[in-house]
């Protein structure tokens, strides 16, 4: 039975459908514009996309909306790889943190955050600044929760072995720990990756001056749809391929971790 | 001066529910010569794990001791190397990278870790296997990595917690005549733990039947069967008669121990 | 090792709770601005007044009734769509790696075309929540599907299935708790819809309210939204994992 996650292999028969289906409704869309079954005005064709993108790149209105975006998307996610990978580690390492902060923290996790969006601007503003947060806040509990597990569900035997070869814990925590938490690691910055890009959209559309979510509403307001679709069409594919990279990046560090118990 | 020297060990662990303190090990005393391979046989319960991670270093001892060359154990030590029964390898290495690893952790210096590398790689029988990682390999073939890892930091004692007690059957006779291939040709001291009579008389020259509730030593039976051992030993008289001694021992403490619980 | 079986639950509740104290200390003695910040004490007085005024209760209805339409039509449209996918194999290739790409991709950057397209107001709140809530529904109920046990299958063919058979009294008892855990996740994703389609969108609804205290700056009235928001989710989320259990229960 085929899988059918995007991690799997690139070229299989499902993704070559899969494109071809793409690929035909493409080319209606584009017909449509000629054959008026549905009011340009409202779709677009993929060609007025284009050209309508084209223009925006030369106005440079596309790199200053996507440079903003992108900045407020990595300050926010480096912060909360740094912070949710050390805060996590500190957690699976230690019960008593684990203890105390769990119950806290998956109370935090489960709360959507578009809701405190607006309180984040009360107290940020509608620079920059706000969006980093709000990306920020959105990155961390994925990739903290799954630091922290990762690093509990290390093979105590593992730890055992390095202790009796004399391992300090400095040395248990980098050759052992972290090594062992690493694929659970990653797949906490994917998930933090896509919670984060849906936090700076979404922020960017409630109250921004720049930004590609700014953009998207601005296009929006003057019905200017094939500016809106090229700039959805770029999020959309960014957003896609990031994930996408670091889903395959996961697949990668998880192949040595394949059940070991059914060669025994 | 005996190579390893235990007198009167004693462990204990405080029992978290306040039930006490129970005692995992009483008053241990033996004397293991250099190049002597030593088993410990017994039933679960009886310490003799114990015994191990306390040679080893990693438990601390309440009474008695622990003395190797003369020098008492204080923390694991360069003079001893541990092989466990789930082999404790790392999953993310190499079988190359994971046989460094105890030397990384020992400091041995950077020049000698490929040499030794390779040699003990090839002394397991591992050769070509150097870039597989654990989940390709075999039970069998895992188990020879951690004897690798422990026998590249060169040390003096070797201590196996029952390495093949997650193996098949099959496997661990084959392992057991691989170990005391190795065995006389690198001559450690060894201390080797297991559940099983038979391994642990195949194996050893001296076989430490121990008992539970406290964990003590039985008795020391001396094997006078004479290397090398094949698998045909397994059949002969002396080997069967060595056996139901042993098992005699382990029924007895059985019963008393039975007729303690109901006291 | 004996593990210790009664952990103190309390340790879990010793942070927020003094958190919220801090809080509301440093917002009396006058560290923190109220304005900006509110308190713990505050929040409750405004959740009281709120609560007595009918405007509360004409929002509060309007999203559960965006809710519940958006997130009745992810669910019927998400499972119908799961069994068409299940069904017919083209289906299932040309559906399917779209699937896994709106899963993943951020498909929010579509919503100011929704606008368009269904003005502001129920419909583009609705669509919005259906469409986010829809994904994972579908995703989770092929899954389940597809994760049924072959030997079982083989079992029942040996017994003389025929494909209504299996489809009825295998697949489909084995794919409900995997729709239920879709359910759930598609109730979160749903909310979240919700919450940013009448935040966005809407005059109407919490997130509207939340927007509109966002823009006066009533904090207090704002945190109150929040938390009711937050309660409903819960409360969906919660009763679906309920189900889930009971459903697990009976499956080992």
């Amino acid at each position: 039975m085929k899988k059918a996650k995007p991690s799997g292999s690139l070229c299989t028969e499902k993704t070559i459908v899969g494109s071809a289906t793409v690929l035909f409704f493409l080319i209606l869309w584009q017909l449509n514009s000629s054959a008026r079954l549905i009011d340009p005005q409202y779709i677009s064709s993929p060609s007025q996309v284009l050209m309508a993108g084209i223009e925006t790149i030369r106005s440079r209105a596309f790199f200053l909306h996507w440079s903003v975006s992108l900045a407020e998307f990595l300050v926010g996610m480096i912060f909360a790889v740094l912070f949710g990978v050390i805060l996590g580690c500190v957690i699976g390492r230690f019960k008593t943190a684990s203890d105390l902060l769990d119950p806290a923290i998956m109370a935090l996790y489960s709360m959507p955050r578009v809701t405190i969006i607006p309180l984040i601007v009360i107290w940020f503003g509608i620079g920059m600044i706000s969006k980093e947060v709000v990306v920020f806040l959105g990155a961390v509990f994925p990739i903290l929760i799954n630091a922290a597990a990762g690093i509990k569900q290390v093979d105590p035997g593992i730890i055992r072995a390095a202790k009796s070869f004399g391992a300090s814990e400095s040395e248990i925590f980098s050759k052992v720990l972290l090594p062992g938490a690493f694929p659970y690691i990653i797949a906490g910055i994917r998930l933090g990756i896509g919670r984060g890009l849906i936090g700076f959209i979404i922020a960017e559309m409630y109250a921004a001056t720049k930004g590609v979510g700014y953009a998207l509403m601005d296009a929006g307001e003057v019905m200017k749809t094939d500016e809106l679709l090229f700039y959805a069409a770029t999020v959309i594919l960014f957003g896609y391929a990031l994930i996408f990279l670091f889903g395959r990046i996961e697949v990668r560090y998880t192949k040595h971790l394949a059940d070991m118990r059914s060669l025994q | 001066m005996a190579h390893l020297q235990l007198e009167g060990v004693t462990v204990e662990y405080q029992q978290p529910a306040s039930e006490g303190v129970f005692t995992a090990l009483e008053d241990i005393s033996l004397d293991v010569e250099a190049g002597e391979f030593i088993t410990l046989v017994g039933p679960s319960g009886c310490g003799k794990s114990t015994l191990l991670l306390a040679i080893d270093g990693l438990i601390p001892v309440q009474n008695g001791k622990i003395l190797i060359n003369g020098k008492a154990v204080d923390g694991p030590g360069g003079n001893r190397a541990m092989v466990f029964q789930e082999f404790g390898l790392l999953p993310w290495r190499t079988v190359e990278e994971n046989v460094k690893f105890g030397m990384e952790l020992r400091k041995v210096p950077a020049d000698f870790i490929p040499r030794k590398t390779g040699q003990y790689i090839q002394l397991v029988g591992l050769e070509g296997f150097e870039k597989h990682y654990p989940h390709q390999l075999s039970g069998g073939m895992r188990q020879r990595v951690g004897i690798a890892r422990a026998l590249a930091v060169n040390p003096e004692i070797l201590l196996m917690d029952e390495p093949f007690g997650a193996l098949d059957a099959q496997t661990r006779e084959e392992m057991g005549a691989e170990l005391l291939r190795i065995w006389e040709t690198e001559r450690k001291t060894i201390l080797f733990v297991t559940h099983s009579i038979e391994e642990a008389i195949f194996l050893g020259q001296r076989v430490v039947v121990m008992a539970s509730s406290p964990g003590r030593i039985r008795k020391v039976i001396e094997v006078e069967i004479p290397y090398p051992r094949t698998i045909f030993v397994l059949d002969s008289p002396q080997f069967t008669s060595y056996k139901s001694a042993i098992r005699k021992l382990m029924e007895e403490e059985k019963k008393s121990r039975g007729g303690r619980r109901e006291s | 090792m004996v593990s210790r079986s009664r952990k103190p639950w309390f340790l879990g509740a010793i942070v927020p709770a003094v958190i919220l104290l801090f809080w509301e200390v440093f917002v009396d003695i006058g560290v923190l601005n109220p304005f900006f910040v509110s308190s713990p004490v505050r929040i409750v007085l405004a959740a009281h007044d709120q609560l007595a005024t009918a405007e509360f209760y004409r929002h509060f209805l309007a999203s559960i009734v965006s809710y519940a339409t958006g997130f009745g039509l992810a669910a019927v449209l998400g499972i119908f769509l799961a069994l068409l996918i299940v069904r017919f194999k083209y289906i299932e290739y040309s559906l399917e790696p779209l699937l896994w790409f709106c899963y993943s991709a951020p498909l929010i950057a579509l919503f100011p075309l929704f606008m368009i397209f269904l003005g502001p107001g129920y419909p583009t709140v609705i669509t919005l929540t259906g469409l986010l809530g829809m994904i994972p529904i579908t995703i989770n109920t092929v899954t389940g599907f597809k994760n049924a046990d072959r030997g079982l299958i083989r079992v029942a063919r040996s017994f003389g299935a025929g494909p209504r058979d299996i489809f009825w009294k295998i697949l489909l008892p084995n794919s409900l708790p995997f729709t239920v855990a879709g359910l759930r996740i598609g109730a979160g994703r749903a909310l979240i819809g919700l919450v940013i389609g009448e935040m966005l969108a809407s005059s109407l609804g919490l997130g509207a309210r939340i927007s509109y205290y966002g823009n006066k700056i009533r904090t207090s009235d704002l945190f109150v939204e929040v938390m009711v928001v937050l309660l409903l989710g819960l409360t969906v989320t919660q009763g679906l994992r309920f189900v889930e259990r009971k459903l697990e229960r009976h499956r080992d």
